[in-house]
């Protein structure tokens, strides 16, 4: 048995060194920087550089290509930044990652999909990974061990990705896909796909794992640590897809309550971003040119009705 | 019993269905609704697996066993609970009734068969599947050809997942120190139908011999009573696949194919393994073995077809004048790659067709750092193709 096992450790030992070398000394491969991650890169520098009064916008995917942070800069004469790139970089890091850089006066809104709030997928996922590894290692510090026991399961594939002959050719295609670093405007959001039409896609199935109170707990702590900044956090809901609404009314039901028991203060309600298909464009939290317009001015009316802007 | 259970969970709604279009069909309109029934996962295998049990002890083939957790152990033996091999209990009893100890060749041998098995499944099975599903889902917009290359990537699929799963489940079982019985010995080289037989599904094909074709008489009371009990095994057999017409002509196309070779008594002809000792397969043996993976690629059409209705859309194609065009479906390049990989995998099975199975000795005249960057590769193969994984199709069963 000792012989079988200590052969075996060495026949697995050679594999996990090459995946460290690969990990450690392989940087990010030419397909890799081409990808709406790396748009992490301009969106540190926007959130740097954008000049007070400043309204902030975290979230995932549900931002990305959910907003148009310009109609908010008409209306309010605020500076919107968008700093959602993906579901999967985990709402966790999400806050962890931008509370140094907030300053007084600015406005956080926080919108996390409902996913976020069960089962493990606030500690992010692959995205995540890819995140610290491959666009901005000085943020691996950030995680902690909750979340890397989420990435671990992803470490092989990322590894494995780095060789594959495909990563390091790239058609020159002129046409700028949806998922790119060069989809976003100067605000951060996704612009690229308001010129497309509506994709055909089916409405998610029911979210996986129990309602995760300490999501609750961090959300508690963040909301501290951004009043004791001088700053102001609210929370929204995500414009979600009707179909897929009615398939997470329970999962929504308990969001609402969980962030409304809390004192939490809220922009809107689950109900009020639920989206008919009209105005969907290729996932249940993913809007077209119009859906955009729309839930902006949702957001728009939430924010007046909270009293926003309130510059002294 | 145990029949009963399988009826219920599996048959219920199939005859339910029937009998309600048989009597529609003779102007009765009878309003009822069919059960929702959840199908427990491979329930057809420990049904048969249990059922060799009761049917030993009760022709005093086997003691019955009075030790409660060898006999759970038996039933719910994970490595092959859900899709087999339908191991049989005077194999399996005495093993665990028996002393291990660990055995170092055994277990390095189950690795090198799981292995192999997760290559067959994750790189060949999932794959070929993405190009079976979309031809045969989109049958009406295919022509004739593109409809038997359709077949051909199922009939990898079909082998790939149940054969892998087989090799999985024999190489978790010799990690233990036990022996399941071998499922699959490549039956894509025989040479003629009742050799694919012999070597496709064994520990099912075996099962229906002894406890249903030779009770029945077998071969032994005339020409007639061994054609009713072909018909009889065959059609069971595709019964046992699934509650579906489709199943039950996938049956009896097989039984037309085997009945030939029987009566002429030429079923026996290839009985050791083909090419035996040579590198390349005789010419002979070669078109033998084209003709007899030919008309298995069409019989998985039956297999494969949804429905009658599907079936023959499927057959209309197949046989009309687009049979002879150049296949059309999207992602033609992609496949041609996965088709390679179906070849790579059938000359590996080749050069190991004599063995257990394909790994047992291959690369064994190789120095350990060849074999080990062969291990390597095909490991890294299958992390590669991994990802959008295809639930086994025998789970089904």
């Amino acid at each position: 048995m000792s012989r079988f096992i200590s052969r075996l450790i060495k026949f697995l030992a050679i594999p996990a060194v090459i995946f460290a070398v690969i990990i450690i000394a392989f940087p990010a491969t030419p397909r890799a920087k081409t990808s709406l991650l790396f748009s992490k890169l301009d969106k540190d520098r926007l959130v740097e550089n954008t000049p007070s009064p400043r309204l902030i916008l975290i979230g995932g995917s549900n931002l990305t290509f959910g907003i148009d942070s310009s109609m908010i800069k008409e209306e309010l004469e605020l500076n919107p930044i968008n700093t959602a790139i993906h579901i999967s970089i985990g709402l966790m890091f999400m806050m962890d990652d931008i509370i140094d850089e907030v300053r007084p006066g600015d406005i956080l809104i926080l919108s996390p999909e409902y996913h976020q709030f069960f089962g493990r997928n606030a500690y992010g996922g692959e995205e995540l990974l890819r995140l610290v590894l491959d666009v901005d290692r000085s943020k691996i510090g950030l995680l902690d061990l909750n979340q890397w026991f989420n990435l671990l399961e992803f470490i092989p594939k990322y590894a494995i990705s780095k060789n594959k002959p495909t990563e390091y050719i790239i058609k020159e295609n002129p046409e700028i896909g949806i998922y790119e670093r060069k989809s976003f405007n100067e605000y951060g959001d996704v612009y690229i796909h308001w010129a497309h039409k509506h994709s055909d896609f089916k409405p998610n199935k029911r979210i996986e794992g129990r309602f995760n109170d300490q999501v609750i707990n961090e959300l508690l702590a963040f909301e501290e640590k951004v009043n004791e900044k001088g700053a102001t956090l609210y929370i929204t809901y995500p414009g979600l897809q009707e179909l897929t609404y009615q398939i997470y009314a329970d999962h929504i039901k308990q969001v609402e309550e969980g962030l409304i028991e809390n004192g939490f203060t809220m922009l809107g309600t689950p109900e009020r971003y639920k989206m008919p298909e009209l105005l969907m464009y290729n996932s249940p939290y993913h809007l077209n040119r119009e859906g955009v317009e729309y839930r902006a001015n949702l957001l728009i009316e939430d924010l007046r009705s909270a009293g926003v802007p309130n510059i002294e | 019993m145990n029949l009963g259970f399988l009826g219920y969970f599996k048959y219920f709604n199939f005859f339910l269905d029937n009998f309600i279009g048989l009597f529609s069909f003779f102007g009765q309109e009878i309003s009822t609704r069919s059960l929702d029934i959840i199908l427990p996962v491979g329930i057809s295998f420990y049904t048969f697996q249990t059922l060799s049990y009761s049917i030993d002890v009760y022709n005093r083939k086997k003691t019955p066993t009075r030790d409660f957790i060898i006999y759970s152990a038996y039933v719910s033996f994970f490595p092959q609970l859900v899709a087999g091999p339908i191991e049989r209990a005077n194999r399996l009893l005495p093993q665990f009734q028996a002393r291990r100890d660990f055995d170092y060749s055994k277990a390095v041998d189950g690795l090198r068969q799981i292995l192999w098995g997760l290559f067959k499944k994750v790189v060949i099975a999932d794959r070929c599947a993405e190009f079976a599903n979309l031809i045969f889902d989109g049958a009406a917009d295919y022509s004739g050809s593109t409809m038997i290359l359709g077949a051909v990537f199922f009939a990898f699929q079909i082998y790939g997942d149940f054969s892998g799963y087989s090799d999985i489940a024999i190489g978790v079982t010799r990690l233990f120190g036990l022996d399941l019985m071998k499922n699959f010995a490549f039956p894509y080289f025989s040479r003629d139908i009742a050799e694919f037989w012999r070597r496709w599904h064994i520990s099912l094909t075996t099962w229906f011999r002894d406890y249903l074709y030779i009770p029945l008489g077998g071969s032994r009371d005339g020409t007639w009573r061994t054609i009713r009990n072909i018909f009889i095994i065959f059609l069971v057999s595709g019964f046992w696949h699934g509650a579906n017409w489709t199943f039950i002509a996938w049956g009896v196309l097989n039984a037309l194919y085997f009945l030939p070779l029987m009566l002429l008594k030429i079923n026996r002809t290839n009985i050791d393994n083909v090419a035996k000792g040579s590198i390349f397969p005789s010419l002979k043996d070669l078109s033998s073995i084209g003709l007899t993976f030919g008309l298995t690629v069409f019989a998985w059409i039956f297999f494969r077809a949804e429905s009658l209705d599907h079936l023959s859309l499927i057959l209309s194609e197949v046989f009309s004048q687009s049979i002879i065009s150049v296949p059309y479906f999207f992602g033609r390049r992609k496949a041609f790659f996965i088709l390679l990989w179906c070849f790579f995998c059938m000359v590996v099975e080749w050069i190991g067709r004599e063995n257990e199975h394909a790994l047992e000795k291959f690369g064994n005249n190789w120095k350990s750092t060849y074999r080990w960057i062969f291990y390597y590769g095909t490991m890294y193969t299958v992390w590669i193709y991994g990802g959008s994984e295809q639930q086994f199709i025998y789970f089904q069963f």
